[in-house]
C-alpha cells in the first residue's frame, strides 16, 4: 500500500482547490489588466518585493563575496571573512558604479531621461521577465522602456508602489520594432531565436522590406513607437549574427545577438522621459572597424628561471 | 500550528530564494532547479494529501503573484497543488524506504515539471515554444532531482522537530490517533504520517477492525451514549476488545477517573459501521495450552454473556486504546499503552492495574469471555517519534524476547489470585477481581501482546522489525475465518468511494504492486489490519 487513500475530505479539499486554481487562471487569462488582479499583484508586489529587496541584497553581498575561505586556519578565519566582505562591498560598489557610468554616458548621449533601478529578482519558469526595485512612487510607469548600459533590455509591464516587472526583450511575447543601422531598414525582433546551433540568448528579427540585403555585423536600434512607449527611438538593440534565409520565408530572417547580456543584469534604467529628437543612431556603441577576430599567439619569451635566481 | 509555522516559512525563504538566487543562475542545460516545487513536494510527501495540497497551492499562489509574478495567475497554484496532492498520497512511503519515497518524488516532480511547461503553452503558446521546452526541461528536472534528498531530508527533520517538542502541548494525540484509526477525517487537524505508528487504511470491511477510533467506535459510542466504558457486551468477537476510544463519549474531566476502557464493543449496525476497533484476546493469550496457536480455540473462553458472539466480529478484529487521552497526563500515566517500536512491544501496559479514583465508571467490568487466545492486541501511544530515517536497513535484530506470542506478563510481582484464577477458570475477570488487582499496585498486569505467531494480530512490532525476520511476518490465517493477506491481494478500502483515482492506481500497481500488496499486511508496521472478516459466522 502506497498511495493513501483519498478520504472524502481529501477530495473535497482537492476539488475546490483545483476549482478555486482553475478560476484564477480563468479570470487572469480573460482580463489580464483587471483592476482586481492589479490590486493583488500590487499587494503582493509590496510584500514580497519587500522580502525580495532584501533578499537580492543579501544575496548579492554573498555572491560578490563569492567562495569560501575553506582552508584557512581558524584563528585567520574571522579576519580573511570581514576583509573578504570589505573587498566585496568595495567590488560590488565598483561594479555598480561603473554600469551605472556607462548607463548615465548611455542615456546622456541619447538624452534620455532614466530611473536607475536594480533587479531584485527573476521570473520564474519560462517567462523573461525581472522585477526591478522601482516602482511607481519613482515616476515609473507601465510601458516604459528599460535599457542598461549596453542596450535594451525591454520594456515595464507592471508596476506597484516599488517594484516593477520588466518584460525583456528576450521573452517570447515581446516585439520591438527596430532600425537597421546604416540603411534604415525597418524591421522587428521578436523573443529567443531558435538556432538549431550557435549561442543561445539570440533574438530574431524579420525586415518588412522583402528585398532588403542584410548581413552579419549591422547594427540596430528601436525605431520609435506610437507615443514612445513602449520603445523610445534609438536605444541600441543588437548586431545581426547571423542570417537565416529559409526556403520559402517571405522576408529575410536574422539572429541577432543583444548588446544587453540579458541572461545577467545588474542596474538598469527605465527611460521615463523620451528624447525630444529621436537620437537616430547616435547612441550605437562605435562599430568596431576591424571587426575579424584576431588570433594572438603569445610564445613565451625565455626569461631567467626564477629558480636561478632564488639560489643565487 | 508549529508545523504549518514552519512550512509557511519554509515556503517564504524558498520562493524569494527562488526568485532572488535560482532563476538568475546560469547552469549548464538552460535549466534551473525549482526549488518551491520540490519543497512542495517534500512537504507533501512528509505531510500527507490535505496538507500537501494546500501547501502547495500556497506556494503555487505566492510565484504567481510574488512579482515579476507568472503571465497567467494561477497557473504554478494549479500545478503544485496537483504536486502537492500526488506526494501526499505517497505520504506512507516515506516511513518505510527513503529510496522508495526518493523515487516516487522524482517521478512527481518530473511529471511537475512537464506539467507546468505543458501548461504554460497551453495557456501562453507565444510564451513557450516547445523547442525550448524540450531543450530547458531535461536539465531543470536533474537540477529539481539533484537537490530533492537534501530538500527531504530537511523536510523529515523539520517533521520531525515540529513533532518531537509538543507531545505535551499543542500536538494533541487524541486527534492524532483519531487520525490515524479514522482515516483523518477530522477537519483541520490532520496530522497524517506519525513516523511510528503505521496504521494504515488497510481493513475496508464492515467489521474490519481499525486501531484508534474507527468510524464506527465513534458511531457506535454516539449511540450509547450513556452507557459507560467497561468491557462492554457488544458485538464484539469472542475475546475481542474495543478501545473506549471515544472522546466524545467520555466525559474529559472523567479522564483521570477512567484511564482504561477496554471495551468490547461493536455495533449491530453490522455492515455500515465500519472500523471496529477491537481488541481481540488479548488478555487470554499466552495463557492457553498452545502458546504457539494462540488462535485455537481455547477452553478458557465462552464468551458467556451476551458481549461476545462468536459471529459478530471479527475473530482476533483490532485494538484501539485509550491512550490516546491518556498521553496527555504524563506524570501520573495511569495506562500506558504502547506501542514500542521493538518486535513485540505491542504491549499494554498496566492497564487494569492503574490507579483511580473511586466511583467513576469505567473499568474492565462485566463478563470478560476473552477467548482465543492471542489474535490481537492493543496498544496505541506512541511514546517516541522515530527519527526520520536515511537508511533502507533496519535496526538492531530485534531483541530477543520471548516468544512472540501474546502474554499476559506481570512484572512485579504475581497477579492477585483471583484474578489469575479467573483466567484459568474460563476467562471470566470479575470486576472485583480487577479492581482488587488494581488496588495492588505491585501485580499490575501486563499484557503483553506481540506480533510473530500464527493468527497473531498484530501490533506494535514496529521498525525494528525486518521483514527479513520470517517469523515476524504476521500470518493471518489458519484459523478459520481468516484469510491470508496474501491471497488477498491488495485490498482497497472503501472510503465512501468505490473508485480508484488514477493517481492512486498508478501508484499502487505501478510501482511495486506486488511488494505494496505483500507487505500490505505485515510489513514493517504490523499494526495494520488486525483480523479480516471473512463473512458470516464459524
Amino acid at each position: 500500500m502506497m498511495g493513501v487513500r483519498d478520504t472524502r475530505r481529501t477530495r473535497r479539499v482537492l476539488i475546490v482547490l483545483l476549482a478555486a486554481a482553475l478560476a484564477l487562471i480563468a479570470f487572469s487569462y480573460s482580463d489580464s489588466s483587471s483592476p482586481v488582479l492589479r490590486g493583488v499583484r500590487h499587494v503582493s508586489g509590496s510584500v514580497f518585493g519587500g522580502i525580495e529587496h532584501a533578499g537580492s541584497s543579501v544575496a548579492g553581498f554573498f555572491g560578490a563575496a563569492g567562495g569560501g575561505s575553506s582552508g584557512q586556519v581558524r584563528q585567520l578565519q574571522a579576519q580573511v571573512v570581514r576583509l573578504r566582505a570589505e573587498l566585496s562591498q568595495a567590488r560590488l560598489s565598483d561594479a555598480d558604479y561603473r554600469q551605472l557610468h556607462k548607463l548615465l554616458q548611455l542615456a546622456g548621449t541619447g538624452r534620455y531621461r532614466i530611473m536607475t533601478a536594480s533587479v531584485i529578482a527573476v521570473g520564474q519558469g519560462y517567462q523573461q521577465t525581472v522585477t526591478v526595485d522601482a516602482g511607481s512612487a519613482d515616476g515609473v510607469q507601465a510601458r516604459e522602456t528599460v535599457l542598461n548600459g549596453q542596450g535594451l533590455v525591454g520594456q515595464v509591464t507592471a508596476v506597484t508602489a516599488h517594484t516593477s516587472t520588466v518584460l525583456l526583450a528576450s521573452d517570447s511575447s515581446s516585439v520591438v520594432g527596430v532600425s537597421l543601422a546604416p540603411s534604415g531598414e525597418l524591421g522587428w525582433v521578436t523573443g529567443p531565436g531558435t538556432a538549431a546551433s550557435g549561442p543561445s540568448g539570440m533574438l530574431k528579427l524579420a525586415v518588412i522590406d522583402s528585398a532588403a540585403m542584410l548581413r552579419p555585423g549591422e547594427a540596430m536600434v528601436t525605431s520609435a513607437s506610437v507615443h514612445d512607449q513602449p520603445f523610445v527611438p534609438g536605444v541600441p538593440v543588437g548586431v545581426i549574427y547571423k542570417i537565416i534565409n529559409k526556403a520559402g520565408s517571405l522576408t529575410p530572417l536574422a539572429l541577432v545577438k543583444p548588446y544587453a547580456d540579458l541572461t545577467a543584469l545588474g542596474v538598469v534604467g527605465i527611460v521615463i522621459a523620451p528624447p525630444r529628437h529621436s537620437p537616430r543612431f547616435s547612441v550605437l556603441p562605435p562599430i568596431p572597424h576591424p571587426a575579424p577576430a584576431i588570433t594572438v599567439t603569445v610564445t613565451p619569451r625565455p626569461k631567467p628561471s626564477p629558480s636561478a635566481s632564488a639560489g643565487g | 500550528m508549529r508545523r504549518s509555522l514552519l512550512a509557511v516559512t519554509s515556503i517564504v525563504v524558498a520562493l524569494v530564494l527562488q526568485l532572488v538566487v535560482i532563476n538568475g543562475l546560469h547552469l549548464p542545460g538552460g535549466g534551473v532547479p525549482d526549488l518551491v516545487l520540490v519543497l512542495v513536494a517534500a512537504l507533501a510527501i512528509t505531510g500527507g494529501p490535505v496538507r500537501g495540497m494546500v501547501t502547495g497551492f500556497a506556494a503555487g499562489l505566492a510565484l504567481d503573484i510574488a512579482p515579476p509574478g507568472s503571465a497567467v495567475l494561477g497557473e504554478y497554484a494549479l500545478a503544485f497543488c496537483l504536486v502537492g496532492w500526488a506526494a501526499g498520497k505517497m505520504s506512507r512511503l516515506v516511513d518505510r524506504s527513503a529510496l522508495r519515497a526518493l523515487l516516487a518524488l522524482a517521478g512527481v516532480i518530473a511529471l511537475a515539471e512537464v506539467a507546468v511547461a505543458g501548461i504554460s503553452i497551453g495557456l501562453d503558446p507565444a510564451q513557450l515554444s516547445l523547442a525550448r521546452a524540450r531543450q530547458v526541461l531535461p536539465s531543470a528536472i536533474g537540477y529539481d532531482l539533484l537537490i530533492l534528498p537534501f530538500v527531504l531530508y530537511l523536510a523529515l527533520l523539520a517533521r520531525r522537530w515540529a513533532e518531537a517538542g509538543p507531545l505535551d502541548s499543542d500536538l494533541d494525540p487524541a486527534s492524532m490517533f483519531a487520525d490515524v484509526g479514522s482515516g483523518s477525517r477530522r477537519g483541520g487537524q490532520h496530522r497524517p504520517r506519525q513516523p511510528q505508528p503505521k496504521l494504515a487504511f488497510s481493513a475496508g470491511r464492515p467489521h474490519d477492525g481499525w486501531v484508534g477510533t474507527g468510524l464506527g467506535g465513534r458511531a457506535a459510542a454516539l449511540r450509547h451514549p450513556a452507557t459507560p466504558h467497561g468491557l462492554r457486551p457488544g458485538r464484539g468477537v469472542p475475546g475481542s476488545a474495543a478501545g473506549g476510544q471515544n472522546r466524545s463519549a467520555q466525559p474529559r474531566s472523567g479522564l483521570p477517573a477512567a484511564p482504561v476502557s477496554i471495551r468490547f464493543d461493536g455495533t449491530r449496525g453490522g455492515g455500515k459501521s465500519r472500523g471496529f476497533g477491537v481488541i481481540g484476546s488479548p488478555i487470554g493469550a499466552g495463557l492457553g495450552r498452545h502458546p504457539h496457536h494462540p488462535g485455537a480455540r481455547s477452553p478458557l473462553v465462552r464468551g458467556g454473556s451476551r458481549g461476545f458472539r462468536p459471529h459478530s466480529g471479527t475473530p482476533g478484529g483490532s485494538a484501539a486504546g485509550q491512550a490516546a487521552a491518556l498521553l496527555r497526563r504524563p506524570p501520573s500515566r495511569p495506562v500506558s499503552v504502547k506501542f514500542g517500536s521493538r518486535r513485540g512491544d505491542g504491549s499494554v501496559g498496566r492497564p487494569l492495574g492503574a490507579p483511580r479514583p473511586a466511583g467513576s465508571g469505567p473499568g474492565l467490568a462485566g463478563p470478560s469471555g476473552l477467548d482465543r487466545a492471542g489474535r490481537s492486541a492493543l496498544g496505541l501511544a506512541f511514546r517516541r517519534q522515530a527519527a526520520p530515517r536515511f537508511r533502507t536497513g533496519s535496526l538492531a535484530p530485534p531483541r530477543s524476547r520471548p516468544k512472540a506470542v501474546p502474554k499476559f506478563r506481570r512484572t512485579k510481582a504475581g497477579p492477585p489470585a483471583a484474578l489469575a484464577a479467573g483466567f484459568g477458570a474460563g476467562g471470566t475477570v470479575a470486576q472485583r477481581d480487577l479492581l482488587s488487582a488494581r488496588r495492588r499496585q505491585a501485580g499490575a498486569p501486563r499484557l503483553h501482546l506481540s506480533a510473530g505467531r500464527r493468527g497473531d494480530a498484530l501490533f506494535g512490532s514496529g521498525r525494528g522489525l525486518r521483514r527479513s525476520v520470517r517469523p515476524a511476518t504476521p500470518r493471518l490465517r489458519g484459523s478459520g475465518g481468516l484469510r491470508s493477506p496474501r491471497r488477498t491481494g491488495p485490498r482497497q478500502p472503501r472510503f465512501g468511494y468505490g473508485r480508484r483515482s488514477l493517481v492512486g492506481f498508478l501508484v499502487s500497481r505501478g510501482i511495486g504492486g506486488r511488494w505494496l500488496a505483500s507487505t500490505r499486511v505485515g510489513g514493517r508496521a504490523k499494526v495494520w489490519l488486525i483480523g479480516r472478516r471473512n463473512g458470516g459466522s464459524r
